[in-house]
């Protein structure tokens, strides 16, 4: 296996080399040049991860068992810890190994080929700019840190490695640092992180606790005579364990937390335990992928470069969760609970950020927005608790990355001619002046809406046939239970027998909601297709000279990415075509996916007809509504945006029509006709009653006018000032307490241990009266002290 | 009175000697009432050589006496000449005057309770001048006929 | 600390229970008291009780070693020589403090021929009593012609005053204390092999043969010291003499 061990070395190899060239001779050397060594690394890590997969579908087919447990070919690279077993304590060993199987190749060459990508564009597009050399050293370091996180066969490295990727956002989104909003932004990010990699640390340690071992592979410690030895191919390991079954105890068979043992054998953790693992994985992925409650940071987390936005919080970082998720499927799957939790905030994310990227004036923030969504729809997938749903959410995953990557892209483009302007009010028409740009950037917005043939329209219907599926399959089976059935249905294991029917009723909201998105998808999308790149002409004064399109080093990467992002759907998701998906048969081969209870649910390939046809149908109709209200005057957009305001109800409150009713027409005669007649009095009363009423009536509903529609999508549901006043005022009351204390108790403790020599000095001083003759006295008094001593105690 | 006996108290008095001078120097502000303790330790420390040296049969101490003569004139020498000129500077013979350099922050030694002269300054009487004066010789005050 | 102070060799509390400790403890009192300070009739008291002390000291002395001829004239000329450091060192007045330590110095040039050193006795009242205090009195009259100051009239704080005796006192009867058992351990010799008249001339060849270099070095240092007072006071004239032209 030679071949394949150095093929996994040098892909991530290439990527660290590159990090200590640019890191240590970017400043003075290379300067304008840094790029070159940044971008070299990564094409090769490319060729090398395309290598690699060839490299695995040979050996696969040749692999032991023939492919029934997956197959992973394991690297180990050296031993990190390793603490002897004391006999009353476990001992612990962490060894640093690789890893290549189907899962991690797919994420290896999706994560080097945007990488490359969006270096080239940023090689055009940070043209110029002082921190040249830091920037490429940040990239390359998270290039190499990402690779590693896909690659490592240990949870503990992976986090090492997850951390590393969250350092890698921060100096990257924080890269202008002399901005406070992006040094803002860039903490924002890293603590939000933070509290994510809190929910990872604990299930981290869940898993120590119950599997005994943090690796996700076999390991067979063979006791020679130079001490233990670990053992990781799959094929003497499975070797060794026949032997020792025979008898010979020098071996200890440790199963991996995802190994081959593990999975033939399905011993994993359920009830609480394997919940709160479950849940703490999930916790850890909603940091890193932002999803609801931790996804406040990716808005924010556009201050940084565009590159670093189509890069990190488009395609690579923020698919890390996902493939964490996926990664750890079986944990899920002897969970139905947490899988339900997994798609339900999934569906809720994508909902709630679709609704926020509705209002967005910034055109990277509605970009961003959509991102957690779409991210939200990964989830979905995978939550759906079948292999069709894993694999269609890990699919979503990568035409995501190509049409995201492409749409950041293009935005930077537009940023760089509008003079670094991204409002969208501020700009307008630019089809004629940058046509490349609005070629490709359209074709991603057709992608991200979901229409067919473009890759997002496959990847959009896999995950909502899943989820459908999920929702049929679990009634047919209470269905099955109330009719009394004995024969279980097709699909059926021990344990899902278990599964309650308001599991059913969720699914099927979750799938609403995920119906919904796609509408509001479509919409926003388009809203932003067409505000910049139609209607009249506009270009802002800070484009000065720039407002041309951009430079082929820029143009490039877009046309190649939207030809990804155009043709990836049609080539590995055959289902329409023959009912196969190349993509899904490729990632089935990883071992956490080759599980048997996966094996019997649902499988990918199947073409859901009906879902699709719907799903085009809403998408288009948002579009169409987006063409409707953007295209041409937009006086309709701002009767829409002052209804959903609940203007019309703060007139309808007010009272001067009703003040203009009473004096004019009809009922101003009468009241005049009565108050001449002496009845003024009634009608006062009258109007008096009526103000009081609409008062008591319209204050709190003048007050709910905050919470319009309008509103709470503009400020983002003012999630970050919730986030503030429960969170981070008391926190900073607290930080503000603790400062005082160290100032004032413990400072003041070392001030007064200080304060002692000073005091004894005083006291001392006085003795330097400056008289000789004291001094003589002074010295005359020692001497009489030592002949006492000599003479009356010695 | 035996060797031993003459050695005991020849001791004791050399040591009374040093002990009285040592509690003048630390007591006095005179300065030269200070060097002049100094020269009774000195006394009494030269009596205590000649009575060892008597008592050893050595005149090794009598030498060290001289020697202590010869540098006891050397210090007074330049000793009274420093006295001198520090005297100039604060035109008083006190010791206390010198405090300067005392640490900052400590008080300077003042004197409370001055004592009143001894003897207040006597007002002799004067005479009136008795007898006939001499004839003044105008020609000698005029043009002095001796140096 | 009782077996402490026992491991000199001298018992302690018989010590501080004889005529001797408190001889010593009189003369330290007299002498505080009459060290220069605001009352005239302390004074005064104090030289009192200090010649008692010195009195019982003498006396005691004498009554363990027999009044001889010898120890009589010895003590005589001993008291010459405190009365007159007690006296140099308590007078209010600078002349005074000179001329009874020309007092003193003859009780002690007295001593030294007693013992035998009738060269170093002469050579002290000739270099002491001849020169030094002569040129003390000029230092005086040159300083200080006022003859009346009140740093004449006082010491310098209550403080050195009390302790200074104390200490001072202290010591020396600690170290007297101990004499007879150090002494003891020395080996007793006779009196001198040839005494009498012959001690200058032995004197002088001892100083020119043994020691001629230390009479060399004892010339130059006077040389020296010679030119450093010149010096000294050439340096200062010129110093005051640019003071007084500008």
């Amino acid at each position: 296996m030679d071949t394949i061990s150095w093929l996994t070395i040098a892909i991530v190899g290439f990527p660290l080399v590159a990090v200590l060239i640019t890191g240590l001779f970017g400043a003075r050397v290379l300067r304008g040049a840094s790029h070159l060594p940044v971008v070299l690394a990564i094409a090769a890590s490319f060729i090398a991860s395309v290598g690699l997969f060839q490299q695995l579908r040979l050996e696969r087919a040749t692999s032991v068992d023939g492919g029934r447990w997956g197959y992973a070919h394991v690297v180990p690279l050296w031993s990190w810890v390793g603490v002897e077993d004391s006999g009353r304590d476990p001992g612990l060993r962490i060894d640093v190994t690789l890893r290549a199987d189907p899962l991690t190749s797919m994420m290896q060459m999706m994560v080097s080929g945007i990488s490359l990508f969006v270096a080239v564009f940023a090689a055009g597009y940070m043209k110029g700019d002082r921190g040249y050399w830091r920037f490429f050293a940040y990239i390359a370091l998270f290039v190499f840190s990402m690779l590693m996180l896909v690659t490592v066969s240990s949870f503990l490295l992976l986090f090492v490695f997850w951390e590393a990727v969250g350092v890698c956002s921060y100096l990257l989104i924080g890269f202008w640092y002399q901005r406070p909003s992006a040094a803002a932004a860039g903490m924002k990010a890293f603590l939000v992180n933070r509290i994510g990699d809190f929910g990872f640390t604990l299930a981290i340690f869940l898993i120590w606790l119950h599997y005994g071992t943090l690796d996700f592979h076999d390991v067979a410690l063979e006791q020679t005579a130079a001490g233990a030895v670990a053992v990781t191919d799959p094929v003497q390991v499975a070797q060794l364990a026949a032997d020792a079954a025979d008898g010979s105890n020098r071996v200890e068979i440790v199963d991996g937390v995802l190994g081959r043992r593990r999975i033939a054998s399905g011993t994993w953790v359920g009830g609480t335990a394997g919940l709160a693992i479950c849940l703490l994985l999930m916790w850890g992925a909603c940091g890193k992928s932002a999803q609801f409650p931790l996804h406040v940071w990716l808005p924010d987390a556009m201050e940084g470069p565009t590159p670093v936005s189509a890069l990190i919080h488009a395609a690579t970082m923020v698919t890390a969760g996902v493939y964490l998720i996926v990664r750890c499927s079986p944990l899920l799957v002897a969970n139905p609970t947490a899988q339900l939790i997994v798609a339900s905030v999934g569906g809720f994310t994508a909902l709630l950020a679709a609704l926020i990227a509705l209002t967005q004036y910034d055109l990277k923030r509605v970009l961003a927005y959509s991102t957690v969504s779409q991210l939200g729809y990964m989830f979905l997938g995978v939550g759906a608790a079948s292999l069709a749903g894993i694999t269609a959410g890990m699919f979503h995953l990568l035409t995501h990355a190509f049409f995201k990557a492409l749409l950041f892209l293009g935005a930077g483009s537009v940023m760089h001619a509008m003079g670094n302007v991204i409002d969208m009010r501020k700009f307008g028409g630019l089809r004629r002046l940058m046509p490349y740009t609005h070629a490709t950037f359209l074709i991603g917005a057709l992608a991200l809406a979901g229409i067919f043939p473009l890759s997002g329209f496959w990847s959009k219907d896999a995950i909502m046939g899943a989820v459908h599926d999920r929702i049929h399959h679990l009634e047919h089976v209470a269905a099955g239970e109330a009719h009394g059935d004995d024969a279980p249905a097709a699909g059926e294991d021990a344990g899902e027998a278990a599964v309650p029917l308001w599991h059913a009723k969720v699914y099927r909201l979750v799938y609403y909601a995920g119906m919904i998105t796609v509408w509001l998808t479509a919409f926003y999308t388009f809203r932003a297709v067409f505000m910049t790149f139609y209607g009249e002409e506009r270009v802002p004064e800070e484009a000065g000279h720039h407002a041309h399109e951009s430079p082929p080093s820029m143009v490039v990467p877009l046309v190649v990415l939207a030809t990804g992002a155009a043709v990836v759907g049609l080539l590995l998701d055959r289902s329409m075509v023959d009912g196969t998906h190349p993509f899904s048969q490729w990632i089935a081969g990883t071992p956490s996916l080759s599980l048997p209870a996966l094996a019997e649910s649902s499988q990918p390939g199947q073409f859901h007809m009906a879902i699709a046809a719907v799903s085009t149908l809403i998408a288009l109709i948002g579009i169409g509504l987006a063409a409707h209200l953007y295209l041409g005057p937009r006086d309709e957009v701002r009767w829409l945006k002052s209804f959903l305001d609940l203007e019309w109800f703060a007139r309808l409150s007010s009272i001067d029509w009703l003040l203009r009713f009473r004096s004019q027409g009809a009922w101003g005669a009468v009241e005049r006709a009565a108050r001449r007649a002496g009845l003024g009095w009634f009608f006062d009363g009258l109007w008096m009653v009526l103000f009081v009423v609409l008062l008591v009536l319209a204050t709190p509903l003048l007050v709910l006018r905050w919470l319009s529609p309008y509103r709470l999508s503009y400020h983002k549901f003012y999630f970050d000032e919730i986030y503030t006043w429960l969170i981070v005022r008391p926190m900073s009351l607290v930080a503000a307490l603790s400062a005082w204390l160290d100032r004032t108790v413990i400072d003041a403790l070392v001030d007064w241990v200080g304060w002692v020599p000073r005091a004894i000095g005083n006291m001392w001083r006085g003795v330097q009266s400056g008289l000789i003759s004291f001094y003589a006295l002074a010295m005359v008094m020692a001497v009489v002290v030592f002949v006492w001593v000599r003479v009356c105690l010695m | 009175m035996s060797e031993q006996e003459l050695l005991h108290a020849y001791l004791l008095v050399g040591g009374l000697l040093v002990a009285i001078g040592m509690i003048g120097f630390m007591v006095r502000r005179n300065l030269l009432v200070m060097f002049l303790s100094i020269e009774i330790m000195l006394q009494g420390v030269s009596l205590n050589l000649v009575a060892w040296s008597r008592f050893h049969h050595d005149l090794g101490g009598q030498v060290l006496v001289l020697m202590i003569i010869a540098v006891a004139a050397c210090e007074a020498g330049i000793g009274l000449a420093l006295v001198l000129m520090l005297a100039r500077r604060v035109r008083s013979l006190d010791v206390v005057a010198w405090q300067d350099l005392r640490e900052s922050g400590v008080p300077p030694h003042v004197d409370r309770q001055i004592p009143e002269a001894e003897s207040p300054v006597e007002a002799w009487p004067r005479l009136p001048q008795a007898g006939v004066l001499p004839e003044a010789n105008e020609e000698e005050e005029l043009y002095r006929s001796r140096v | 600390m009782t077996e402490c102070m026992l491991a000199s060799g001298v018992d302690w509390q018989a010590w501080l229970r004889s005529p001797v400790a408190a001889a010593w403890l009189l003369l330290a009192v007299g002498l505080i008291c009459s060290l220069p300070r605001t009352s005239r009739f302390r004074q005064r008291v104090g030289w009192l009780v200090s010649a008692v002390g010195l009195g019982i000291l003498a006396g005691s002395s004498l009554r363990q070693t027999g009044a001889s001829t010898s120890a009589v004239i010895f003590w005589g000329l001993a008291a010459i020589a405190v009365v007159g450091a007690v006296a140099a060192v308590t007078m209010t007045s600078a002349v005074y403090c000179a001329i009874w330590f020309a007092f003193s110095l003859l009780g002690v040039a007295a001593l030294m021929c007693f013992q035998g050193a009738e060269f170093l006795g002469v050579a002290t009242l000739v270099v002491y009593a001849g020169a030094i205090v002569v040129t003390l009195l000029f230092v005086l009259m040159l300083a200080q012609p006022r003859g009346d100051t009140v740093y004449d009239r006082l010491s310098w704080g209550n403080f050195p005053r009390t302790v200074s005796p104390a200490i001072s006192i202290g010591m020396v009867a600690m170290l007297t204390a101990i004499l007879p058992a150090a002494l003891a351990e020395l080996p007793a010799r006779g009196a001198p092999a040839t005494p009498g008249g012959d001690s200058v001339a032995r004197l002088g060849a001892f100083l020119f043969t043994r020691h001629l270099i230390g009479v060399e070095l004892a010339g130059t240092l006077l040389l020296a010291a010679l030119v450093g007072a010149v010096a000294i006071t050439m340096h200062g004239r010129y110093s005051i003499g640019r003071e007084e032209a500008e």
